[in-house]
């Protein structure tokens, strides 16, 4: 019997696969093609067709789990990002719609999640110019930002500005300066953490500000050459001191 | 080459001759398996089984005085909505409902299994005993889990395999006889090469960490509400724990080489002695005690011969015999194959085989000795400081504030708790079911904190928690820049029941249905 332990011991490992395999297949298979498609959503150039593809995988594994979880409303999330990107509006919003509604259901109205997937649809209501509807949901949706991962973190900082833009869009000039005013710090501090097309966004609405008068000019000659140029400093502060290390 | 000259060597044995030309005939295998072969004191394998046996006890022992908090179902852990986030741990001799007679029944098993262990009654039984119930807890509880348990689970699967029970049970009674006993050692140096993993891989994955490299790591980790001194350490402790920063990381990679030392070498009982100022030190100022004894007491095997010499010395013998146990067939292979596996799951973050590190982990948690050495290399991520203010509101009395010990644990298992309810979770929860274990933890803390604190709270009332949250980092070094967060604000009834006020839960018709 001593020596048919490691036998016994080896089968009883083996024998785990199928039962792992049959556990996990659906979960992991959801997981890897959502990862995928995420990765693809933040990727230039896009590429939609494959996007398309893993959020059909997805889907498919998504059917397979039992219970009704907050993975659906992942995966409305991205398809609304999808079909943003692929221009067709009405399903976009529907699609955004229905994660939200998820998210609500399953993690309640005040989680991250939720909120987070609300800006997004804030974001993609501003790009559609329905900024009374946009408003909404930067009004309800910051607070659970700034808490959860602070109210200086770039995320925070990003969905602040957007939300001073959108004040801007409406004419409540004074009261978007003002919250431009309060982030501007933050915004400079970690200018490298965004993309030069939100730093170049934000520009627009800091110079219509300074041109008011609302906000001190920049140091450089526009808002978009101060925040590039420090981003640029930053980065290369970062990088000297990760030489140093 | 290896003479018989230098009998010192651990590698080289104790006074066994080799012949040079004969050695070099045979494949390098057969030699490696040979060396690692040579005898060893029986006595001191048994003096290691039986501390290993009371630390496996004493953890036992504390699985029943935590079982309220993480193991029954009332606890911290919805184990319904922990089998549906890691579905790998349904493989389990627990399972949802189990009554807590039997839950305490298998803890008891394995506490006797850990006590056959101990006094050496069928203590190979015993340790398979205590190291099934073990890893069941661990897969019960997988999201609290550290390596406090992975630690305790490697003991039992080195007991599995490791020559003992020769000596030092309730069978044998003559002491003068049983120091002379020799036995086949191949397990003993493999379990080195074990620590050898461990210790590199603990090590050197520290230097990929900035905090570490910048030396303010240890200021940090210190000043975690994990750490027990959490508070203790200001700015002006930091040059001293600066150094301390600095030392872990020059001798952690550097203990493994004892082995390696000449027997009774002044480096050796040096770099001895500095590994038990360490492993206490961590217990005492962090936590994860069984952990840092586990590294402790595999001290007894490094220092196998020199114990040898003293335990020869007490009972004046100079023989010794030879017990005929060898290695059952196939132990060697599948001990060559976990080594290996183990040594893959050292590689994350490494480019190129960092990918296999996933794949090891699993191959290893199939084998139930689940394994990961990469110990406080995460500070980067985990720096996250949290400060609760519980502030009651009681009926027919003025508010008041309770400890935040009453509500989360001063634990590393407490820590691991309220990992969940911010930006960082301890164990990889897939997105986004974060959101339904955030709740379930924030549901599950004011529940066990109501029913633990009925007398204080009085009959109904309001409970409000605010966090001061802010992450130790080279900018925030003395926690200057923190936020306000309205944790959870919930009522509490006669009966115990809560409603919470903030955040909004999710009604109980959308919650997890597996």
């Amino acid at each position: 019997m001593r020596e048919r332990w490691v036998l016994i011991y080896s089968l009883f490992c083996l024998a785990q696969l199928p039962l792992y395999l049959m556990l996990g297949t659906a979960p992991q298979g959801y997981d890897f093609a959502v990862k995928r498609a995420e990765v693809a959503l933040n990727k230039a150039p896009i590429n939609l067709p494959k996007i398309e593809k893993e959020l059909d995988t997805s889907g498919t594994y998504l059917q397979d789990i039992p219970g009704i979880d907050s993975r659906t409303a992942r995966w409305e999330h991205n398809r609304a990002l999808l079909f943003w990107f692929q221009g067709k509006t009405a399903k976009a919003d529907e699609s955004f719609r229905k994660s939200i509604e998820v998210y609500q259901a399953t993690h309640g109205p005040d989680a991250w999640n939720t909120n987070a997937v609300s800006l997004r649809y804030g974001e993609f209501l501003m790009d559609g110019r329905r900024y009374q509807e946009a408003l909404q949901r930067f009004e309800s949706g910051t607070r659970a930002i700034d808490e959860v991962q602070g109210p200086d973190s770039p995320y925070a900082v990003r969905m602040n500005l957007r939300h001073a833009m959108l004040l801007n869009h409406l004419g409540r000039t004074r009261e978007a300066a003002e919250l431009a005013k309060e982030l501007l710090p933050q915004l400079q501090a970690q200018a490298n953490m965004f993309d030069e097309p939100f730093l170049y966004q934000i520009s627009g609405t800091l110079d219509a500000f300074s041109r008011k008068g609302l906000l001190p000019n920049p140091t450089a000659h526009s808002w978009a050459r101060t925040l590039l140029d420090d981003a640029r400093k930053l980065r290369a502060r970062a990088e000297g001191m990760s030489r140093d290390d | 080459m290896v003479s018989g000259s230098n009998n010192n060597r651990d590698i080289g044995g104790d006074g066994a001759s080799f012949a040079p030309a004969a050695e070099t005939k045979r494949p390098l295998l057969r030699r490696l398996t040979d060396r690692m072969s040579e005898p060893v004191s029986a006595f001191v394998i048994d003096v290691f089984r039986i501390a290993v046996g009371l630390l496996v006890s004493v953890y036992f022992v504390r699985l029943f005085l935590e079982y309220s908090d993480y193991s029954s179902e009332s606890g911290f852990l919805d184990h319904t909505l922990h089998r549906h986030l890691f579905w790998f741990t349904k493989l389990s001799l627990i399972f949802p409902g189990a009554p807590d007679f039997y839950k305490g029944g298998i803890l008891l098993l394995g506490a006797a299994g850990a006590l056959a262990l101990t006094v050496g009654w069928q203590p190979k039984l015993g340790a398979a005993v205590a190291w099934i119930v073990a890893v069941s807890f661990q897969r019960w509880n997988f999201a609290v889990i550290n390596v406090d348990d992975s630690s305790i689970t490697l003991l039992l699967w080195w007991m599995l395999f490791l020559p003992i029970g020769h000596s030092l049970t309730v069978h044998t009674r003559d002491l003068k006889s049983e120091v002379v006993l020799r036995v086949n050692g191949f397990f003993v140096r493999a379990f080195f090469a074990n620590l050898f993993i461990y210790y590199l891989t603990a090590g050197l994955s520290k230097l990929a960490s900035p905090l570490w490299r910048e030396g303010l790591a240890l200021f940090v980790v210190l000043k975690l509400p994990l750490a027990r001194t959490s508070g203790w350490w200001d700015i002006q402790d930091l040059p001293f724990l600066w150094f301390g920063n600095h030392l872990t990381l020059i001798l952690e990679p550097l203990f493994p080489f004892l082995i390696f030392l000449p027997k009774g070498h002044p480096l050796k009982w040096a770099g001895g002695f500095a590994q038990v100022i360490f492993h206490l030190s961590i217990p005492l100022t962090i936590g994860v005690p069984y952990a840092n004894f586990t590294l402790i007491l595999a001290l007894i095997l490094v220092f196998h011969r020199e114990l040898d010499d003293l335990f020869r010395k007490l009972a004046r013998r100079t023989d010794s015999i030879a017990l005929p146990w060898k290695p059952p067939s196939g132990t060697k292979g599948l001990i060559a194959v976990y080594l290996f596996i183990l040594a893959l799951t050292g590689t994350k973050g490494l480019p190129v085989v960092g990918g296999v590190n996933e794949p090891a982990m699993a191959a290893l948690y199939f084998g139930g000795v689940a394994q990961e050495y990469h110990l406080f290399d995460w500070i980067d991520r985990y720096n996250w400081h949290v400060d609760h203010k519980i502030t009651v509101d009681s009926s027919g009395r003025p508010p008041f504030e309770v400890d935040q010990s009453k509500m989360f644990p001063a634990s590393v298992r407490g820590f691991i708790v309220q990992s969940y309810l911010m930006p960082v979770r301890w164990m990889r929860v897939p997105r986004p079911l974060t959101g339904e274990m955030r709740n379930s933890m924030l549901r599950r803390s004011a529940e066990r904190f109501v029913r633990q604190n009925r007398e204080r709270l009085g009959e109904s009332g309001k409970v409000q928690v605010q966090t001061a949250v802010g992450r130790i980092s080279r900018d925030n070094l003395n926690l200057d820049k923190t936020w306000q967060v309205d944790l959870m604000t919930f009522t509490y009834d006669s009966k115990g029941v809560v409603e919470f006020l903030y955040p909004t839960q999710p009604t109980p018709e959308a919650a997890v249905t597996p």
